[in-house]
């Protein structure tokens, strides 16, 4: 039988860890994807760490210039946050659009982003806003860009097997906008066909220094610089904006049976997402 | 380990390993038959509860993370020998057909309405949009919703609202 433990705080969770040697560690965050993955597959060799209760990962707060986000908190609570309404849009966006409303009362953004599906909803959104991974093991901490967690294996990351992700930090930076959005079979409670996030400096009509991640390309998140350049030309003349994506999912899919879809369909999205940051750049609801 | 719950108002306790899910706990060992098994992945709903006031799919709730918390299923929805307005409103629209995702409905509807005693037409929809009903029902099913959020309210306490 796989053991559980509860640790109370990340000094015990982590020295818990320690103990682990030669066993496969499971970090179980709020379930909703670990307990469909995991759960048949157990083995004595299995060591569950439950980090429902370890405070340290829980919290949304403002300090120096940087929106934290405990890794443990729910996408409902991620959604209903004014600070990160106001800093991290396109994450509160992907937050709330993320399986149904029972599934955002348990899935955690750490989970999400640590299970590493490619259809995800989170890391682009999370890496449009230059968040950074916070990690620790028994022996180290590092903090990186989110998409350096993600590998190009589905459901796989880049962590070692006893490091955590505590947290997530989002610069805020004054005159930017950002927006996410999704296209799937249903208008709820769907897994995304596709996902894009943006975000970019709003000045005089000109989207500049833009980010845009667009997901399930054979990643979670995956960079679109030549979109990023056709953003700053002005916000009105979204052309450029269209070209660059279907070019970027050429690359990024060639041969895939979804690849012409995939061309039509992030076209369509790119232009809802474009409007929805050009909304929030009027500073009207979005 | 031995994990507490408060099920329905009353403090229960029950064994639970790595693989326990909530719903095994509320099914196997308090006999809670109103929780339902559908597609044990927490796409369809039917295993809806609600954790402290919150809706979640039971079958992907991991019971440990319910130790100390509390729990509520339909069977602690009737006070007293009455039911609640929602299950009341759920009869009296129809709005039940097989019966199997009724549950999963009223739990989600009671945590909307808990949250939002007033929602609308689209904030019920969106709300009840991780319960799946297969045979389609989803009319009269808001329209429940809608009454029992009426008869809360007192405003259409004598009419049924949904009913054409």
């Amino acid at each position: 039988m796989a053991s559980l433990a509860v640790p109370k705080s990340l000094d015990e969770l982590l020295s818990l860890i320690a103990e682990c040697k030669g066993r496969r560690i499971h970090l179980l965050a709020g379930g909703t994807d670990w307990l469909i993955t995991h759960r048949p597959h157990l083995d004595e060799r299995s060591a569950v760490f439950d980090l429902s209760r370890v405070n340290e990962l829980r919290g949304i707060r403002i300090s120096k210039g940087a929106l934290t986000i405990g890794s443990m908190e729910t996408m409902s609570a991620i959604a209903a946050n004014r600070d990160a309404a106001r800093s991290a849009a396109a994450l509160c966006d992907a937050a709330s659009m993320m399986g149904s409303v029972q599934i955002r009362n348990r899935a955690t953004i750490g989970g999400n982003v640590a299970n590493a599906s490619f259809a995800a909803d989170t890391p682009c959104a999370l890496a449009s806003l230059c968040a950074q991974a916070v990690i620790v093991s028994p022996s180290s901490s590092r903090t990186i860009p989110v998409e350096s967690v993600l590998s190009r294996v589905p459901n796989e990351n880049s962590l070692n097997e006893d490091e955590v992700i505590t947290a997530f930090v989002i610069p805020i930076k004054e005159g930017y906008v950002s927006a996410f959005g999704k296209v799937g079979s249903r208008s709820e409670v769907s897994i995304a066909r596709l996902n894009m996030a943006v975000s970019a400096r709003h000045d005089n009509g000109c989207f500049t220094d833009a980010r845009v991640y667009a997901g399930t390309l054979g990643s979670a998140a995956l960079r679109c610089e030549a979109a990023e350049r056709a953003l700053a030309l002005r916000e009105d003349g979204f052309e450029g904006l269209r070209g660059a994506l279907v070019e970027f999912v050429e690359a990024a899919i060639p041969g895939r049976h979804s690849l012409q879809y995939k061309k039509s369909a992030i076209q369509g999205l790119a232009l809802d997402v474009a409007a929805k940051l050009a909304q929030r750049a009027r500073g009207e609801n979005a | 380990m031995k994990i507490e719950i408060i099920v329905n108002g009353r403090a229960r306790s029950a064994e639970a390993n790595a693989k326990t899910r909530l719903i095994d706990v509320l099914r196997n060992d308090f006999g809670l038959l109103s929780v339902k098994e559908g597609c044990g992945a927490g796409e369809c709903g039917a295993c809806t509860v609600l954790l402290d006031k919150m809706a979640v799919c039971s079958c992907v709730t991991p019971a440990v993370q319910a130790d100390g918390h509390e729990v509520t299923t339909v069977e602690g929805l009737e006070e007293n020998g009455e039911l609640d307005v929602i299950q009341q409103a759920f009869i009296d629209c129809d709005a039940i057909q097989c019966g199997f995702c009724t549950p999963g409905m009223i739990m989600s509807a009671k945590a909307l309405l808990l949250k939002n005693p007033s929602p609308s037409k689209e904030e019920i929809k969106s709300a009840l949009a991780g319960n799946v009903c297969r045979c389609t029902g989803y009319i009269k099913i808001v329209d429940a919703v809608a009454e029992a959020a009426a008869r809360m309210g007192g405003s259409a306490s004598d009419g049924i609202v949904g009913r054409p």
